[in-house]
């Protein structure tokens, strides 16, 4: 950087211009590049793919790969009692509410076994309430937690209702 | 650039050049490129609000993850890019080595399920093995009870 001139008068002036053009330009870097968004995390997406639906997947993978959820798995419902609330049924035991749910769910890990747990929301089951479920499942101590596909769900076309938007 | 200034001292001529409009100039560069690619970023995935939880696994942070979105009038992005379930499929099917790709399905909280499962088996059916449901950390703990 160039020195400050010396005044003949022997006051020194520093020159603030270049630091003041560094500091906006700093200012604008870390502004700018700084992200609001909150930071995403991951859950596992395991499917649990419906009977009906392995056939049709096995034209193009083998069946051992469609699913890989054995026979002695736990099937938890989840199902729409009201506009915002849900009930449970935990294989044919029903809980209305949350807590119920959890506390059978910590007596079954207790046991010290986890089998699988396949999520089975109804259709109208937000995914809210689904990805809590889920959620809750995996903390109880179960780390197999899959989600339940029909493939009746196929012929339901979400592109009825998504088609894009064209300017 | 200003050219060289010309001083003389101890009867010596002396160049001196002036750095300052070439830092300027550097900064700018370097704040326009790390910005450029900051934005590119940030334009891969579509803003939706998504449901919280609080467990999680760990992602590999090299890999690079397809987004699949789903906001909250049930359109789907592929990336930044709106499509619907074919065109997406299609260009999944396209993707070289797929099977061993990740992707992340980031749904909206207040979509329901029966929009969300045909995208899940269309998904398993193209071979879709690395699916991961994109979350929102949560403090606390759902149904806790104690």
């Amino acid at each position: 950087m160039k020195r400050p001139a010396i005044r003949s008068n022997s006051q020194q002036s520093v020159g603030m211009t270049s630091m003041i053009d560094v500091v906006f330009l700093l200012l604008v870097f870390f502004v700018w590049t700084s992200s609001f968004d909150a930071p995403e995390q991951d859950m596992p997406g395991g499917l649990a793919v419906a009977a009906e639906s392995t056939s049709v997947s096995s034209e193009t993978l083998p069946p051992e790969e469609t699913t890989d959820v054995p026979m002695e798995e736990l099937i938890l419902k989840i199902e729409s009692a009201g506009s915002k609330s849900v009930r449970y049924v935990l294989g044919t035991t029903q809980f209305n509410s949350v807590i119920s749910l959890r506390e059978r769910l910590d007596a079954i890990a207790e046991l010290g076994i986890s089998p699988p747990v396949i999520v089975d929301p109804d259709g109208d089951v937000s995914m809210a309430a689904t990805v809590a479920t889920v959620d809750m499942v995996r903390l109880s101590g179960f780390d197999r937690v899959h989600l339940a596909v029909s493939a009746d769900s196929s012929a339901q076309s979400v592109d009825d209702s998504a088609e894009p938007v064209t300017p | 650039m200003r050219s060289p200034s010309q001083s003389i001292q101890d009867g010596r001529r002396v160049d001196e050049i002036n750095m300052t409009p070439m830092i300027d100039v550097v900064f700018l560069l370097i704040i326009f490129f790390l910005v450029s690619s900051h934005l590119a970023r940030q334009e891969n995935r579509h803003a939706v609000d998504l449901p919280s939880a609080q467990s999680s696994i760990e992602s590999d942070p090299n890999a690079a993850p397809i987004n699949l979105t789903m906001d909250s009038s049930h359109q789907l992005w592929l990336g930044a890019t709106q499509v619907n379930l074919d065109e997406m499929i299609t260009r999944l099917s396209q993707t070289k080595s797929i099977v061993e790709t990740p992707v992340r399905l980031r749904v909206d909280q207040s979509v329901v399920y029966q929009f969300v499962e045909p995208v899940l088996h269309r998904i398993n059916q193209i071979g879709i093995r690395d699916l991961s449901i994109a979350t929102l950390p949560s403090s606390n703990r759902p149904g806790a009870s104690r």
